[in-house]
């Protein structure tokens, strides 16, 4: 015969913050700067 | 249809991080690369694309066989990998070179709640509970109910709860 079951601990939901720690570096210089005068005027003028 | 500027592709790239669409970003990422393979911030945004889609053994094999990311301090990036292959002790190892910080020790109690160390990664969720305000508490408290539960259920001698 099988011995009878027996209740075991189940495993506690662990999470994995510290990927949620891992980002982009600063892009802030890299992008594409916010453009002004003419450029913003003619794109407001094109609606885009 | 023109080619797309550097500025252009960071902008992209920028934004898909934040809507954490990493997918989308690392073929665009590798764009810039393809213009300057030493480019040190798309390097680190490729490392960042491969490790949300969880791709830890590419990561660091491109971490450490990078001419120019292999001088880089990335301690926490490195342990990650390192974490998530299971290779734990060489995880620490590599931790002891960061600077203390929240996130080092996030990764930490990590580190020792697969190593069964639950007192340890209790203490340290305690001490981050305590100190931390961001969007995680409650992943956080949670984190620290397993290193407490599984400390009563599978150890000796439980950690207390006090």
């Amino acid at each position: 015969l099988p011995p009878d079951f027996q209740p075991i601990p189940c495993k506690p939901t662990f999470f994995d913050i510290s990927l949620n720690h891992i980002e982009f570096p600063d892009l802030g210089e890299r992008v594409e700067k916010e453009s002004s005068g003419l450029s913003s005027f003619t794109k407001w003028i094109w609606g885009r | 249809m023109a080619d797309k500027t550097v500025e252009q592709l960071f902008t992209q790239i920028r934004k898909l991080g934040q809507d954490g669409l990493h997918h989308k970003a690392l073929p665009l990422v590798i764009e810039v690369l393809k213009k300057n393979p030493k480019d040190l911030d798309a390097l680190k945004c490729k490392i960042v694309c491969l490790l949300k889609l969880d791709k830890c053994k590419e990561a660091y094999h491109t971490m450490t066989t990078d001419k120019e990311l292999s001088k880089l301090p990335m301690w926490h990036e490195r342990a990650y990998c390192l974490y998530r292959q299971n290779k734990l002790e060489e995880a620490i190892t590599e931790l002891n070179n960061a600077e203390p910080s929240p996130k080092v020790d996030e990764l930490l109690a990590q580190i020792y709640y697969k190593l069964e160390n639950y007192e340890e990664a209790a203490s340290i969720y305690k001490t981050l509970v305590k100190n931390t305000m961001d969007s995680y508490t409650n992943e956080r408290e949670t984190n620290l109910a397993a290193a407490l539960a599984s400390s009563s259920a599978f150890k000796a001698k439980p950690v207390k709860w006090v």
